[in-house]
């Protein structure tokens, strides 16, 4: 009987609990809606949500997206975006509310309009590790041959190095190039380099947003163990038409945007081309017309990107975007010789890499409180050389034909679903899925022979080709970016994924974990854990990027690369003044992969799988960055102490003799300071200094005689450990300077005349060293030195753009 | 105009001047020779060892680098003895012979150039033993269809390890032709063979140093140097048997010189004229068990030697068992089988 009572006081006080949530639930509503830029419409990614009086917020995500779940009654929401006005509204929430807004920009500090750091970035969030830089800032760095670029200015920022000077590859928290994610509008770039990574592939006139994630990544992030860079592209604006057009050493760049239905469909599209093959061949041209040559040359290189988005509003519940990326090296000669009597002969060469890169989007509001983005994405990453020579000679009277094809390349089709939920303000729910399927294509090699003659006609095709490799790579995950309490917020999130090849399977089950501890309004602790799995890898020569480097997946033998990696830091806010953080971190890295001693990228005779082996890695290092986003003068400072450490010991796998050795890129010290200063409306200068330990390399430094002990005749060389050489430290200041002038066609229009100079103080930085021997046949002596090679000595260049 | 020109091009001139090249000093601190001794102990041979002294990278002097001062001593199993310089093999000699399961340490002191010593344990000899052998006609669209073979010699030998663990084996075929005399049947000439292996033994084992001959691609090695495969257990297969294919090449019609036994001068001959269209083939296989050491010093400075042509390979570091300075102290013990066949020419 007592039982009978406990059991229906149990059921009454769960019936309550019920009614008590249904009627908590009744009384809240959700305040959603995007958030944009007033002139052109273009959403604002991180713009901070917060209603005063309950002291709960939201941040728009990476399509300007918010939710806000708040308390029937009255409402102060300040919504606000560094670089632009706040605004400020108060009202009564009595129903779920569609609020889209748009902000404007703070003109009076237009020197350089900055965005700055995120709110979930900066001391407030839970996310560390993580930095935004805005193009703008981007656009201010001041570039060799004058050139922005995105990830030149990444390099800049603590935790992030570049490879060999003029790289633009990324080194993050001493991981290999491969180990990167580059996400344009949500879709990875394979192959981000041109001119041997001397410029990437990001167009800075395309793009709107860009974000490194150096460590602590959330769970929709996966497939790389090192970083993301989340690169998003401008949508275009959706009441006026605006350009840019600007003419410089290397290249000319156009960017378009407009309406294409004013308030509903927008375009933005641009294109990059270098044409140092234009000024090559009118000069071969004229060179064979004036000496009214039989034979003529053509040759040169040139690359170039081409941007192209679309953006369509259906409603305040659904958008589409379609964004596509194109970019092609191209290096080419032909030789082509005329002559009446004996006939022509013709040669030509050609070699072209680059990736196509598309997204369709569909963004819909499923409900206020929930998000949907689906995305059927494609990519590829192709290379392809070509070799050819044509005869005809009329006294024989013989046609030959011959030709040789080499291509290879990465193809991904992708279709993802995600989804933001925010039940609360105290939860902001992501959770979402995708399926990959990869087509790797390794070398395919194919020789064509044509002859005919007065008797025969020969005609022949032989093709080498290994099998395109089929994969299936499926993620899933969640996560939940959760205030504890007010001082707490946590970031919990689980990825699993699957990569199957070959009949083969591996899974990975992948938690992530970040959390921010509030000391005071303006500063915080940060501390996060994350465990990431790598399907792919990229086998390259380690110091140049070249287009024939090859993405392979894991295979049977070569398991996925894998990370451990925690990091803590402190993040402090001065008003008015500037974000400062400090980091610390601990990597471990298991199952990666180099080349074996003696190996070579340059030898095609043998597996792949053979050439490389598999071992460890550890990296460990503290970071400081000062980053000033307002005001006359901004910029910032940053510095990273690093090791990164490499230990290669197991059986048929050895290098350094098992012993743990230096990695290729560890540096001790890394330090750059980024400042642009803003004059007067017509003047602005930017100015970079970079301070950084040599690169370090391997260097034979004593040779013994081998006395016939192996196949080795003559001498062995020998080095204490593996890079045991370091080269000389690199440092140089980079300025540019830019004039402004008003255009009066058209109201905001200008031309900006930009002065750069590349090495401001021409510091011979090193590029490479090697041995230098001469025999001196006068004196009899011979001269032995190690010789440094600089190749990019001072380079002072201009550029005119005009904006409208 | 014409001024800016002229400032352009001396703008131009003066950033070419500047990507330049210089020369750096060398700011390491192992630019001091070293001391190195080099020694293959292998059962049943004297031991001659090696010492010399290291070349720091930057020094011009390319002179012998060989000591013939310094302080050499060797010991096995507990027994030193100093062994003299020979100055023809600019080695120091030691005339006992080493046994399988034999201590060897081998020192060595310079004033100038320190002390080093290594120490080898000479590992317990595996047995290689002759499984069974056949004959087949010469498949002429295989990779090697270029010789004038005529058939195909195909053997197997079994490797067995007389203790548990992992093995270290370097195989040697010396695969040899006796050509004798049409008349008296006596030998005109010895020579060696021509050799191929089948693309599952290729596959089979860990080759390090015979592509060339596999892919027949270089003849000079082809018909001069000894296949030798330096390998470890685990990539034999589970019943140790290895199978390997000689083909039995017909002599060409060129003239050849031929020695015929106790006879000094050598004369000519054409096979077609004087010789026997039987030819005795006989093909040895030399195992020697290695120990560890030897194995991954072999197999480091195969591929230094491989990776010299390329700029773009990375160094390798071959391996040193040396305290103290830089060398080797190998070892290895013997063991061989030897097959033997006849084959006559139509």
């Amino acid at each position: 009987m007592k039982l009978k009572i406990n059991k229906m006081k149990r059921l009454k006080l769960i019936a309550l609990l019920m009614l008590s949530t249904a009627w908590t639930t009744a009384q809240n509503y959700t305040i959603r809606g995007y958030i944009t830029d007033s002139k052109s419409q273009e959403t604002l990614i991180g713009a901070t949500i917060l209603d005063k009086n309950s002291g709960k917020g939201s941040i728009t995500n990476e399509y300007g997206f918010y939710s806000l779940t708040l308390p029937h009654g009255n409402v102060s929401l300040s919504i606000g975006y560094v670089g632009y006005r706040q605004f400020s509204n108060e009202f009564r929430l009595e129903s779920d509310t569609l609020l889209n807004l748009s902000l404007s920009e703070i003109t009076e500090l237009s020197e350089v309009t900055i965005n700055g750091n995120r709110l979930e970035l900066g001391v407030q969030g839970s996310q560390m590790s993580a930095i935004d830089l805005p193009v703008e800032q981007i656009k201010a760095v001041p570039a060799m041959f004058g050139e922005t670029d995105v990830l030149k200015a990444l390099q800049l920022l603590p935790g992030v190095q570049s490879g060999s000077e003029g790289s633009a590859g990324l080194l993050v928290r001493g991981g290999n190039p491969d180990e990167n994610l580059l996400l344009l509008d949500g879709v990875p770039v394979y192959n981000v380099n041109h001119l041997m990574g001397m410029f990437s592939t990001f167009n800075p006139d395309a793009i709107k947003n860009v974000t490194l994630y150096k460590g602590s990544f959330p769970a929709h992030y996966c497939g790389r163990l090192s970083s993301v860079v989340d690169i998003r592209m401008k949508d275009g604006d959706m009441n006026d038409y605006h350009g840019n057009f600007s003419i410089g050493f290397v290249s000319s760049k156009l960017n378009l945007e407009g309406p294409i239905n004013k308030g509903k469909t927008s375009f933005n599209i641009s294109a990059r081309r270098t044409y140092s093959d234009l000024l090559l061949n009118s000069a071969l041209l004229g060179a064979s017309l004036i000496g009214r040559e039989t034979e003529k040359y053509m040759a040169g290189y040139y690359f170039y990107d081409l941007n192209a988005k679309i953006n369509h509003k259906f409603s305040d519940n659904d958008r589409l975007y379609f964004s596509w990326y194109s970019g092609d090296d191209d290096v080419y000669f032909r030789y082509k010789y005329k002559s009446t009597s004996e006939g022509n002969e013709f040669v030509k060469l050609g070699w072209k890499w680059g990736n196509v890169v598309s997204a369709l989007r569909w963004n819909h509001v499923i409900n206020p409180k929930l998000f949907m983005d689906l995305t059927a994405s494609y990519t590829q990453y192709r290379h392809n050389m070509d070799m050819g020579l044509q005869t005809e000679y009329r006294q024989e009277q013989e046609k030959t034909k011959e030709s040789i094809n080499m291509h290879s390349g990465i193809f991904d089709k992708t279709m993802r679903a995600d989804f933001h939920y925010n039940p609360t303000p105290d939860h902001e729910i992501r959770f979402g899925s995708y399926l990959t399927h990869h087509t790797f294509r390794p070398d395919v090699a194919s020789y064509t022979s044509y002859t005919q003659n007065a008797d025969t006609t020969i005609n022949n095709t032989t093709e080498l080709a290994q099998k395109p490799i089929r994969a299936m790579e499926w993620q899933v995950y969640a996560e939940d970016n959760m205030s504890v309490t007010d001082l707490l917020k946590v970031n919990l999130g689980l990825s699993s994924s699957l990569f199957s090849v070959n009949g083969h399977s591996y899974y990975s089950l992948e938690p992530r974990l970040s959390g921010r501890m509030l000391l005071s309004d303006n500063l915080s602790v940060k501390a996060g854990y994350a465990y990431m799995t790598q399907y792919v890898h990229l086998l390259s020569n380690n110091s140049i990027s070249l287009p024939t480097d090859l993405w392979v997946p894991v295979t049977n033998n070569i398991r996925p690369e894998n990370s451990h990696q925690i990091a803590g830091g402190l993040f402090y806010n001065i008003e008015d003044l500037a974000d400062f953080s400090v980091e610390a971190y601990y990597k471990r890295m298991n199952n990666l992969l180099e080349y074996k001693e003696g190996a070579s990228f340059m030898t095609s005779d043998t597996d792949w799988q053979d050439k490389v082996a598999m071992g460890r890695g550890w990296s460990y290092g503290a970071e400081f960055l000062a980053q000033r986003s307002i005001g006359r003068l901004n910029g910032w400072v940053s510095y990273t102490w690093s090791r990164s450490r490499r230990q290669f010991d197991r059986e048929g796998m050895v290098l350094n003799g098992g012993r743990p050795f230096n990695a290729k890129y560890d540096r001790r010290h890394d330090f750059s300071i980024t400042g642009n200063y803003k004059f007067s409306d017509r003047f602005d200068m930017s100015a970079t200094w970079m301070y950084a330990t040599g690169n370090c390399g391997s260097l034979y430094t004593q040779y013994y005689n081998s006395d016939n002990m192996s196949s080795v005749y003559g001498e062995i060389g020998y080095f204490e450990e593996r890079n045991n050489f370091r080269m000389n430290p690199y440092h140089r200041l980079d300025l540019s300077f830019n004039w402004h002038k008003e255009l009066n066609f058209r109201e905001g229009a200008e031309r900006v005349f930009n002065l750069s100079i590349f090495n401001a103080y021409n510091n011979r930085n090193p590029y490479l060293v090697f041995i230098y021997e001469e025999y001196n046949s006068t004196t009899q002596q011979t001269y032995k030195a190690l010789r440094q090679v600089t190749i990019f000595p001072i380079i002072p260049t201009i550029s005119y753009s005009i904006s409208f | 105009m014409n001024r800016t020109i002229r400032y352009m091009a001396v703008a131009c001139a003066v950033m070419l001047a500047c990507a330049c090249v210089k020369d750096i000093p060398y700011n390491g601190n192992d630019s001091e020779p070293m001391i190195v001794i080099n020694c293959m102990a292998r059962t049943g041979e004297p031991l001659d060892v090696y010492v010399s002294r290291s070349r720091f990278f930057l020094d011009t002097s390319y002179d012998s680098n060989k000591l013939s001062d310094a302080d050499v001593s060797v010991t096995i199993n507990s027994v030193t003895q100093k062994p003299s310089y020979d100055s023809d093999e600019e080695c120091y000699s030691d005339n006992r012979t080493v046994m399988p399961g034999d201590t060897i340490t081998v020192r060595a002191s310079h004033p100038q150039f320190g002390n080093a010593t290594a120490t080898q344990v000479i590992p317990m000899p595996s047995t290689i033993s002759k499984e069974k052998e056949s004959r087949k006609a010469f498949n002429k669209n295989n990779n090697w269809s270029w010789t004038w073979a005529d058939s195909v010699w195909s053997v197997s030998v079994c490797i067995k390890p007389e203790t548990a663990g992992r093995h270290y084996y370097r195989l040697s075929l010396y695969p040899e032709r006796s050509i004798k005399s049409k008349n008296d049947k006596s030998i005109i000439s010895v020579e060696s063979s021509r050799f191929g292996l089948t693309q599952s033994t290729k596959m089979t084992l860990g080759l390090i140093n015979q592509e060339s001959i596999l892919d027949g691609e270089d003849e000079y090695s082809f018909y001069y140097s000894t296949p030798t495969y330096t390998f470890s257990d685990e990539k034999l297969p589970a019943d140790g048997m290895l199978t390997f294919e000689i083909a039995l090449d017909r002599p060409n019609e060129e003239p050849f010189y031929g020695y015929l036994e106790g006879v000094e001068e050598p004369e000519e001959y054409l096979w077609s004229r004087d010789a026997d269209k039987t030819i005795d083939y006989q093909c040895r296989f030399v195992l020697e068990t290695l120990s560890e050491e030897t194995y991954q010093y072999l197999l480091s400075a195969q591929q230094y030697e491989d990776s010299g042509w390329s700029i773009f390979s990375d160094p390798v570091m071959v391996l040193s068992n040396v305290s103290g300075g830089l060398g080797i102290l190998g070892s290895s013990s013997t063991s061989e089988s030897i097959f033997i066949t006849s084959y006559t020419f139509e």
